[in-house]
């Protein structure tokens, strides 16, 4: 049973425009997930990672933002150049999206009930009472009572709150679910239960997923590939076990030395030197390379190619395999 | 495509709409029908004389109260429609005797004993100055009356040929109560029939009328403030009649579809100085005052023509008034100078005058040309001012000022009326009396003039009266006001107008 | 949400009370004589007096106010107006409704008008038609209704006679004094809308409702354009009561018999009896209109339904309210 890619980023460049400077968030992004998969894409505030997920979607702020070039091929088709109908029905039906801060992504003069329904009805005929009914019951595969259908965001927690958006999303069974940041706004048990819940969705209704996040813990709890992100690019991508246990790139290094071992004793944590570039003035040449304790001359010349040290294992850095 | 065909038929519902109304309400000077609708200037107040006496409310129940007394063509006092006959019997007693069968409005007859209601609930009251003097009213039988005065007033029979002295029923009064006056009941030409507050008062044709039948069938009187809105309405064919302000008139003069009418009034607007103030104790002072103010000027000035000079303090048409043998006052700034110098001033010590003026438009113009004037001379003025009510209880009701700008509309057609408020030392004040004169010569002259019922006598005492208050320059009359109205050609309306300001609407024709 | 109600009506009362006094003082502390000018010009002294004592100006002040207040208590009495003698609630119940009908018109027309295009200019931001709008709405906020009220009479009545240029009864004569008078709400509205369409439209739970799908116009309507509609329901509750005694010079103008030609000649004449019911009639209005509005706020936010019905004071309500949001923002707990 060949698992199908159902969604292809192939070479995506967004940009922000503020104040006439051209913020490059997104820079020639190559990204593919198939079905049933679970992909995280790991990487700091700013690396590109929400503007990516934003822009499958299409739903990108339209007076600063724009996507300058590639393509975004969904089950065959490239969804920049759909037009917006089609765009509208691909979103929720086809295409989910659970966002980050539950505290501000529900509408607070909508019961919880009526904003799960909105989403069945703008992608299903269903009469009232079906929609009613639809609605109750993803209700409760999230774990809140059904009791609770005309209660108001203001009256759930965070994490209530939360699972409120992941029933939306997965209200009309989408082929693929982004889920930017699910978990950061929560603290660290209710956290645990949501990812939970998630797992157990995503193998019930076999959807692929893209997690986005910064937290290599949740990516080792749920993500069968990871994609490692950094300036707009992915600099590193593999399976779990290829990026645990035989990351290769310089900022994966760095990012996975960063984690604190409990068995150590140290009284420094180790970080990477220096900070993300500006991305309205990137330096030439490889992003990282003015961090880099590797970097060379001709780092800082050109922008290095991708690199399989591995099947299926892609490492964006001239050093590659050559360590 | 939805979209689109809403869209489409919203618009044409919109336009269709607009089409209606669009087309169809031109009304451009129209052929006159039974409807006669007269533009008022002022709001109308109330339709009951005894609390509501302003001008232009009695224009409205003018038509439905009729007075004892009225005036012939050669002004003397006559009696009216429901009069028979009245004599004075002595000093304070007159006698009357009216006709028979008038029916008031609502089908009763009108009685004695009307009258004596009608004149002596006005005692003590607005219409005060009209019936204060009675003592009271003798009912003598159905159809007749005496009319004992407490004191010989030779002025009082002037004052029964006012509208605000008209007859009313008692019976309608005593059951109307408060609101009597939404439905007032009188004998004249016109019968009340509808007053939409702030708007109109509609009256309808009395065809029981014992007199002359009027022509038109319905009466409206339109209260329009507003002088623009008053010109506009007439353009547009709103109203039929208006009175005009002066910068309005141009619009109607040379236009075949309207006649423009002037009109003498009793009013006129004059200088006046505060008896008490020592500023202009000097007679030299006000003398230097007069001289250097052209009344003419600011005649042209203020009303673009639309206005008489002024000579003498009581109106033209007033009776009793020397205006016809009095001189304009003279423009001589030079020996303003000379007076002011003799008085004692110089350009070190200069005279300082507070001048009282008021908000409305033509008191503002005349007193701003005033100071002008003052100023030539070497006279600095100080200007207070602010509306006519705040000025009346701040500085007319306790004397603090030396000059000031004022209007006065004589209220009767007889002098005293004008005489008593403004100069005798009772009146003092707020209610007219803004000179604050304190004269015991002056107040006995007035007193006098007033008991006489000797017309010699009395003209021989108004003439005094005048001619001191004019030489002692206490007060400088401007102007005398000249009403201008204008009225869609067709109707006959100019023989109505009154200098009295109670123009009488019943007799209007058109000819058609 | 009754009780809150009832709380709120019976709230008016104090309200009421220290209006009425506060009127009564000012207006007893300006310069003028009630009685003189009731009786005009060329009454006598005598007369004056014995008028000052019929109308009970000779009392203390505080007796005056007294006794207006117990004949409206006891006998719903509003008195006779000094000048007429008219009884003031007559004459209320005459002016009042064309007041009310055409603050109420303008104010509607401006809604009608003002909102839509604040929501277009706020979704097209920067672009032509927002430029148009915002200058559209400074120029109905700078030109006073008079001028826009002359001029329209000058080329509708007169130059074109499509339109009367007085009274209020017929539909033809009720559009330019609502239009002349509806501009500044209209323009006020439109900025009104924009900005808070602004706030509402950047906000992270319109992009989720994009997310899922939805038509563009139910994201602007349905969504923003429903948590955007507070501080505009705020705005219209105020216009509307600025009108309501404000709309002097456009009544003199279009010669319609409404509330603020009533109070401004009421005034001018020191007519105590019919200012003090009038302004009572605009306090009262815009009270309840404030507590319409209030109430609105309710059925279009759940949160604050939620802290009207719970609270057991109306100030402590919004305390409450405001306290709860907070909370809300912060708690992470389940």
């Amino acid at each position: 049973m060949e698992n199908s890619t159902i969604l292809e980023i192939k070479d995506l460049s967004v940009s922000y425009t503020s104040s006439n400077k051209e913020i490059k968030a997104v820079r020639g992004l190559d990204l593919a997930i198939r079905q049933g998969e679970t992909l995280g894409l790991v990487g700091e505030t700013g690396a590109g990672k929400t503007t990516t997920a934003l822009s499958v979607l299409r739903i990108l702020p339209e007076v600063s933002s724009s996507i300058k070039s590639g393509e975004i091929m969904f089950e065959g088709r490239d969804i920049l150049t759909l037009s917006r109908k089609e765009m509208r029905e691909i979103r929720g039906r086809d295409i989910a999206m659970i966002f980050q801060d539950p505290m501000t992504s529900l509408d607070p003069v909508m019961t919880v009930g009526r904003q799960i329904e909105e989403m069945i009805s703008l992608h299903t005929d269903c009469d009232k009472k079906e929609l009613r009914s639809r609605a109750e019951a993803m209700l409760e595969v999230v774990g809140i009572r059904k009791d609770r259908f005309d209660d108001y965001p203001h009256q759930f927690s965070g994490g209530m709150k939360q699972r409120v958006g992941i029933a939306i999303a997965l209200s009309c069974n989408p082929k693929l679910l982004i889920a930017d940041e699910p978990t950061t706004a929560l603290d660290v048990t209710i956290q645990a239960q949501v990812l939970n819940l998630m797992n157990q969705l995503k193998e019930k209704y076999r959807t692929a997923m893209i997690l986005i996040t910064h937290d290599l813990g949740v990516v080792a709890e749920i993500c069968s590939s990871v994609a490692i992100m950094y300036a707009g690019q992915i600099v590193e991508y593999g399976s779990i076990e290829q990026i645990y246990g035989n990351h290769m790139h310089p900022y994966t290094e760095g990012l996975f030395d960063s984690i604190p071992d409990i068995e150590e004793e140290k009284s420094e944590l180790k970080v990477i030197d220096g900070l993300p570039p500006d991305p309205s003035a990137l330096p030439a040449g490889c992003s990282f390379s003015p961090r880099c304790p590797y970097a060379t001359d001709r780092c800082g010349e050109s922008c290095p190619d991708d690199v399989q040290v591995e099947p299926g294992h892609i490492v964006k850095c001239i050093l590659a395999g050559k360590k | 495509m939805k979209k689109a065909k809403i869209f489409l038929s919203v618009l044409i519902s919109v336009l269709a709409i607009c089409s209606v109304y669009a087309g169809g309400q031109s009304e451009a000077a129209p052929e006159v029908s039974d409807t006669l609708r007269i533009a008022l200037e002022s709001n109308i107040g109330g339709l009951d004389p005894r609390t509501t006496v302003d001008r232009y409310s009695g224009n409205v129940y003018g038509n439905i109260y009729e007075p004892l007394l009225t005036y012939d063509e050669a002004g003397n006092i006559v009696c009216n429609t429901i009069t028979e006959s009245f004599e004075q019997t002595d000093d304070v007693t007159y006698h009357f005797v009216i006709k028979p069968g008038i029916k008031f409005h609502n089908g009763d007859e009108m009685k004695a004993s009307d009258v004596k209601f009608s004149l002596e609930r006005g005692i003590g009251t607005s219409m005060d100055y009209l019936v204060g003097d009675i003592s009271s009213v003798d009912v003598l039988g159905d159809y007749e009356f005496n009319i004992v005065l407490k004191a010989s007033n030779g002025a009082f029979l002037a004052g029964l040929t006012a509208v605000q002295t008209g007859i009313l029923s008692e019976k309608a009064v005593t059951e109307g109560g408060d609101s009597y006056q939404l439905h007032p009941i009188g004998t004249g030409p016109y019968r009340f029939s509808s007053w939409e507050q702030g708007v109109c008062v509609t009256l309808e044709r009395n065809e029981e009328y014992h007199g002359n039948a009027p022509y038109f069938k319905t009466l409206v009187f339109y209260e329009i403030p507003d002088s623009t809105s008053r010109a506009n309405q007439l353009e547009v064919g709103e109203v039929d009649i208006a009175p005009l302000a002066a910068i309005d008139v141009a619009r109607f003069e040379g236009n075949p579809a309207y006649n423009v009418v002037r009109a003498n009034t009793y009013g006129l607007i004059y200088i006046g100085m505060n008896y008490q103030s020592p500023a202009v104790a000097d007679q030299n002072v006000r003398d230097a005052i007069a001289y250097a103010v052209d009344t003419a000027a600011i005649t042209n000035a203020t009303f673009l023509g639309n206005a008489k000079v002024a000579t003498a303090i009581l109106s033209p048409n007033v009776t009793f008034s020397i205006a016809a043998e009095t001189p304009a006052n003279e423009y001589n700034p030079e020996k303003a100078k000379e007076l002011l110098a003799a008085a004692g001033y110089n350009d070190s010590n200069k005279l300082k005058l507070t001048l009282v003026i008021d908000t409305r438009s033509d008191v503002t113009s005349v007193g701003t040309m005033l100071k002008e004037y003052l100023n030539q001379v070497g006279i600095d003025v100080d200007i207070v001012t602010g509306d006519k009510t705040t000025m009346s209880g701040t500085y007319y009701a306790n004397g603090n000022y030396d000059i000031f700008v004022g209007t006065w509309y004589c209220a009767t057609p007889d002098a005293n009326s004008q005489i008593t408020t403004t100069f005798h030392s009772s009146c003092n004040g707020a209610t007219g009396g803004y000179c604050w004169m304190n004269s015991p010569e002056m107040d006995k002259m007035i007193e006098d003039a007033r008991s006489s019922t000797d017309p010699a006598v009395r003209a021989e005492l108004y003439k005094e009266i005048q001619t001191t208050v004019q030489d002692g320059k206490w007060w400088v009359p401007v102007l005398y006001y000249v009403d201008c109205w204008s009225g869609k050609a067709g109707i006959d309306f100019a023989s109505v107008l009154k200098p009295t300001g109670y123009h009488e609407w019943w007799k209007v024709t058109a000819n058609q | 949400m009754v009780r809150y109600i009832i709380r709120r009506i019976l709230f008016l009362i104090p309200t009421l009370l220290l209006v009425s006094f506060f009127v009564f003082a000012i207006i007893n502390a300006a310069p003028g004589d009630p009685a003189q000018l009731a009786l005009g010009e060329g009454a006598t002294a005598e007369a004056v007096e014995a008028k000052r004592i019929e109308l009970g100006l000779d009392k203390p002040f505080l007796v005056q106010y007294l006794t207006w207040l117990k004949d409206i208590v006891f006998h719903f009495d509003f008195g006779n107006s000094y000048r007429s003698n008219i009884s003031v609630s007559y004459q209320i119940t005459q002016y009042f409704p064309n007041t009310l009908k055409l603050a109420g018109l303008s104010v509607l027309l401006g809604v009608l008008i003002g909102v839509p295009i604040g929501i277009i200019a706020a979704v097209k931001q920067y672009s032509v038609f927002d430029n148009i709008v915002m200058s559209f709405a400074m120029l109905g906020m700078s030109v006073p209704a008079f001028v826009l009220a002359l001029s329209m009479i000058l080329l509708f009545s007169i130059h074109l006679q499509w339109l009367p240029s007085s009274g209020f009864s017929t539909f033809s004569q009720m559009i330019m004094p609502v239009v002349a008078l509806g501009m500044q709400p209209c323009a006020i509205c439109a900025r009104m809308t924009r900005s808070s369409m602004l706030e509402v439209i950047r906000l992270d739970y319109i992009r989720t409702v994009r997310a899922k799908g939805q038509k563009e116009f139910k994201v602007i309507v349905n969504h923003a354009l429903k948590n955007a509609v507070l501080p505009i329901l705020t705005t219209i509750g105020l216009q509307f009561g600025a009108l309501i005694g404000g709309a002097f010079v456009t009544e003199t103008i279009f010669l319609i018999p409404g509330f603020g030609r009533l109070l401004v000649t009421a005034v001018t004449n020191r007519d105590y009896p019919l200012v003090m019911g009038g302004v009572l009639c605009v306090a009262m209005v815009v009270a309840l209109t404030n507590l319409v509005i209030d109430i609105a706020y309710a059925f279009v936010d759940p949160r604050v339904k939620a802290a009207f019905k719970s609270s057991s004071s109306s100030f402590l309500a919004h305390m409450k309210m405001k306290k709860s949001l907070k909370n809300m923002e912060q708690s992470n707990a389940r």
